[in-house]
Formats: C-alpha cells, structure tokens, sequence
C-alpha cells in the first residue's frame, strides 16, 4: 500500500526545509455581505489594497476592485456559487499574478494560466503580476525592425515594426483575425514568440483557430489566452493583461513577441459591466470614465526597449470591431488615438473581393519607413499615391466611357496593382518575393494588357520558377541593402526567361 | 474599546483569555472586549478575530500553509 516510512521521510524533509515567507500570523478578514453577477460586497478587510487577491473560505478567489469607506467590492475569478453570503474572505496581501516562461509556449491556458488543453501541468519559469507598469520614456528606444506580417498590402503600405501597435479596425467579418493569425503563421523561423489573446469569443471560433495554428506547425511557438464568451467579465477583463504579462517576461530577456487582442471591443463590454455591477457611475455609452485608460495602460506596455535592456520588443495588434463601419464610435476612437496606426478594413471591399480588404486611404502605419528594408521602401515607395490617384479616377470611369491614352492606362495599372495586393488566407508570402513582384508590377515590366487570369498564373507560378532556377536572387534581396543596378538587371532577365518560356508576348 | 472573538476548537481557560484581552488591549491601544466562538475544525490552537484581521493560530491554518507550499512546489 503506502509505503509510510518514505512518505515520513519526505514530510520531515520537508517540513525542515519549511520556512514560511509570511510569518506573520494575521491577515485582513471579512465577511461577505451580498453576492451576485460575479459581484460580491464585503465587510471588514482592513488594510485592503487596490487590486489585492482575496481568498474565500470555500476555496474560490476575487480582486479587490472598489474600495469604500465601509466595504470592498470584490469581482470574483471563477465560479460565483463557491462564494456565499456570510462567508470569510481573507487577504492575500498580493496582486493578481500569472505563471510565465518558456512553459507557456505551445499552450492553451485560460487567463489566469491554467491549462485548457489538457496537455498537463504548466511549468512556468516565475511569476509576473497582470497589472504591471509600462517601459518608461527613456527605457526604450524608436522602431527600427520589421515585423513581416507576410501580407503584402500591409507590409508595404502600412508596414508595422517591432514594438509598434498597430490596430485592426473593421466590422464584422471583414478578415481581422485572419490579418492577426496570417501574422503569427509568418514569423516561422523568426524568432518570434505569439500571443494570441481570445476574450469573450466563441468557444468554437477559438477551437478553430487553434486547429489552424497547429497545423501549420505554428503552435511550436505561440501561446493562446482562452477567455470565451461563457466565461466570467472577470477573466475576459483580465485576459488581456495577462497576455501581456506572459509577453512582457520574453521582453525583458530581450527576445521580441507578437501579442494579439481578439477583441479589444468585447473586452471594453466585459469591463463596463463590472463597472455597472461596482456602482460605479456610468459615462459615454455607459462606459465607466476610465475606458481610455483601460486600453491605454494596456498598450503601453507594448514597446521596443532599449540596448541596456536588452533590445526586447512587444509588437501589440488589438482588434477593434466596428458597428456600421463607425470608426468615430468611443472605443474605436479611444484604440485609434492610443496606437501607432491602423489598418482599416471595410466591407464594401471584402464583398468586392477585395481580400485583405485593406482600405489604402484611410490605413496608415505612424512607424512606416522605419520598418521597412531598403529594398521594400524603394519598390512601394510611391504606392500609397499611385492607389489614391487610381481611386480618383476610377470614379470617373463609371461616367464617361471615351477616356484619353493616359486615363485609361491609369486605370489599367491601377487594376493590375489592386489585382497584385489581394491575397489569399493562410498564404503569407515571404519578403523577397514581395519586392519583386512589387518591382515588376510598378516598374511595369510586363507585357500591357495582360488579361486577370494570366496576371494571377503570373503571380502564383513566378515565385516558384526563381526559387528553382534563380534563387540567387532571393538570397542576394534579403542578405543586401537595397536593389543594386546589377541586380535589378537580374530580376528583369529572369523575368524576360519566364515570359519567353510561357510564350505570352513580349518582354516591354 | 473595540470589540473581538476568539474562536477555539477547545475552550480556554479564563487565565489564557485574559492573557490574550492585555496583549491586543497593547496593540491596539484600547480595551478589548472578546466573544468567544467554538469552531472544531480549527483542529487546535487559537485564532482571534479584531476589526478585520484576522490573527490565524490554528492548527488548521498551518497545515494549509503547509499544503500550499507543497503544491506550489515541483510536480
């Protein structure tokens, strides 16, 4: 049976290694009051801090969240039936903390680290606390790396860094998580560790998405923050800072992270029902007064650090979803002015097939150029104002069917360029290939007139014929600065191969 | 003066009590008044209750302290 003289053994082991790090023998207690909603009112705590941890007496735990002069409102982590009226509470005289490390990677955990996946215990390599304080000004240095999202439309129009925020804006099925995991699917080999935060969504949806993750192989290094929409406002509250903290011990070992809110907006509901719950006065949309710093302490804890720090990076890319295409609605303003840019997706062009269907004009990245390589800044320099001056003239198309030489070649580069730009889900397309079929299709090396379909076969099988017969000059984009002469010279004669050997006309 | 209690799995005995009523009366500066709540699952010792600390000398509060450790370390 039991072998008692070992497990005796241990114990006496044990209990001489016991050296209780609280020897002090009291602790602030209380009795609840009521209890609802994941709400409960308590009595007593003395001594009480902001944000505390608390501990029911059957077991369940809460935050400290409303400190009154005659009672502490406390919103509860878990279940509300553990908790019931006239029980104690005890404080804990610690903050909300999350296990972090290494041992989260490639784990489904739910907010406050707990194992989702069944998958076994988690061995984190310390602990962090949820609420933490953002970098300060002169602990971080600007953008200066790319983050390749491997979408072409975004990495060269509003191309985003490592360190930068950048929000994903749009209504509803508009393509913004299929942005957010293109992402995560391209910084394979990158050294990248993700973060993909789910709060308040549906328990399918995410299972889905973490299907996809794993076969592609991207769950090797990505870690996923579970709050469904069956889950307390509590956790879904909290999802994100956990996330954040999780990303924030890669970080400060100076490794880079990718962290995404999927959404910020029903993150901001979770949070104003607390509120509602807390008494606390309502405001704008019945929003609590401090929705802007709720998303701003948030997101500020995204950031690039600087060399003494180690030269970590958290890229943040909070989702944001808009009713109506509204972006001038609170909380989409509020994202909007604390982020480092956005990237606007509209329905009008999903429905258009448009995909992603990025809106160019409204879209901006405030980092640009700082991201980019050379090579990138040189073929999607002037982009942005090609596509602008192509939307321009588009409307008159619709009028007036005589146009001059000039207006209709506009137009027909304008269509090749949106025709370039689209691009399929779970396809991210790696950097080299981007400059150069941004080079051909700007430089406008291809034969004119080319009907869709041979434009698509063009830009589908052209990448493959280099990597088999030129990958030279993929190597030479990625490992020099810029497109030298000689090697855009390279990319035109191969080009000239390909299209002799397809045998569709003539190289211009 | 303030009001306390004093829960126990065993009563104490009047000399112990009145031990308890001088030390917090120092503490706190004032007398202390103590009502006293038998509580068996406190396996033994004393925990006393004031104005909402709670000070923990039960068997039953070390033996979590204990557990806690335990599981908080190694699988």
């Amino acid at each position: 049976m039991f072998d008692w003289k070992t497990i005796g053994q241990e114990l006496r082991g044990r209990l001489d290694q016991y050296a209780p790090e609280t020897n002090r023998l009291s602790r602030s207690s209380g009795t609840v009051l009521s209890i609802g909603d994941g709400m409960a009112r308590l009595d007593g705590l003395r001594g009480c801090r902001l944000n505390e941890l608390l501990e029911f007496d059957g077991g369940g735990y809460g935050v400290a969240m409303d400190l009154v002069e005659d009672s502490v409102g406390v919103s509860l982590l878990g279940d509300d039936a553990v908790v019931s009226a006239g029980m104690k509470a005890y404080g804990t005289g610690q903050v909300l903390k999350v296990p972090v490390g290494e041992g989260l990677t490639g784990r489904v955990v739910n907010p406050l680290g707990l194992p989702l996946d069944g998958k076994g215990r988690i061995h984190p390599s310390g602990y962090r606390s949820v609420e933490a304080d953002a970098p300060g000004i002169t602990d971080r240095q600007p953008v200066n790396a790319s983050m390749e999202t491997g979408l072409m439309i975004i990495d060269a129009i509003v191309p985003i860094g490592r360190g930068q925020r950048e929000l994903i804006i749009g209504d509803r099925q508009t393509g913004k998580t299929a942005i957010a995991i293109d992402t995560i699917l391209n910084q394979k080999d990158k050294d990248i560790v993700c973060f993909y935060v789910a709060i308040g969504q549906k328990a399918s949806g995410i299972s889905r998405i973490i299907n996809m993750l794993e076969k592609a192989g991207a769950m090797k290094y990505t870690t996923v923050i579970c709050s469904t929409a069956a889950d307390s406002a509590t956790l879904q509250f909290i999802a994100p800072y956990s996330g954040s903290a999780m990303a924030e011990y890669f970080m400060y070992a100076g490794r880079d992270a990718l962290i995404v809110y999927d959404d910020l907006t029903r993150h901001a509901t979770a949070y104003r029902a607390m509120s509602l719950l807390l008494r606390r006065p309502p405001g704008r949309e019945a929003y609590p007064g401090d929705a802007f710093y709720l998303h701003s302490r948030l997101l500020e804890r995204a950031a690039h650090l600087n060399n003494d720090l180690g030269n970590g990076s958290i890229t943040a890319l909070p989702i944001i979803e808009t009713q109506a295409g509204d972006i001038s609605a609170y909380i989409p303003t509020n994202a909007i002015s604390i982020t480092d840019g956005q990237i606007y997706l509209e329905t009008d062009l999903f429905n258009a097939n448009i995909r992603p269907a990025v809106n160019s004009g409204l879209s901006v990245s405030r980092v640009g150029g700082a991201a980019q390589s050379r090579a990138m800044q040189q073929v999607s320099g002037q982009l942005r104002l090609e596509l602008a001056q192509y939307r321009e003239m588009q409307v008159f198309s619709q009028f007036s069917s005589e146009m001059d030489a000039s207006t209709q070649e506009l137009l027909q580069y304008g269509n090749t360029l949106t025709e370039l730009l689209k691009q399929r889900n779970n396809e991210p397309m790696e950097m080299p290939v981007q400059i150069i079929l941004l080079y051909i299709v700007t430089k406008k090396l291809l034969p004119p007139g080319m009907p869709r379909e041979q434009f698509n076969t063009f830009k589908e099988q052209f990448p493959r014929y280099l990597l088999l017969h030129y990958p030279e000059i993929l190597r030479a984009i990625r490992e020099e600065d810029g497109l030298s002469d000689p090697l855009q010279k390279q990319i035109t004669g191969s080009l000239g191969k390909w299209i002799a050997a397809q045998d569709i006309g003539e190289l211009k | 003066m303030i009001k306390g209690s004093i829960i126990a799995a065993k009563q104490p005995d009047d000399s112990t009590i009145k031990k308890i009523s001088s030390v917090f009366g120092q503490i706190y500066g004032t007398e202390v008044v103590f009502e006293l709540k038998p509580d068996p699952s406190l396996l033994g010792g004393i925990c006393v209750e004031i104005d909402g600390t709670l000070y923990d000398g039960s068997l039953r509060g070390k033996l979590g302290k204990i557990v806690k450790i335990m599981k908080s370390e190694g699988p």
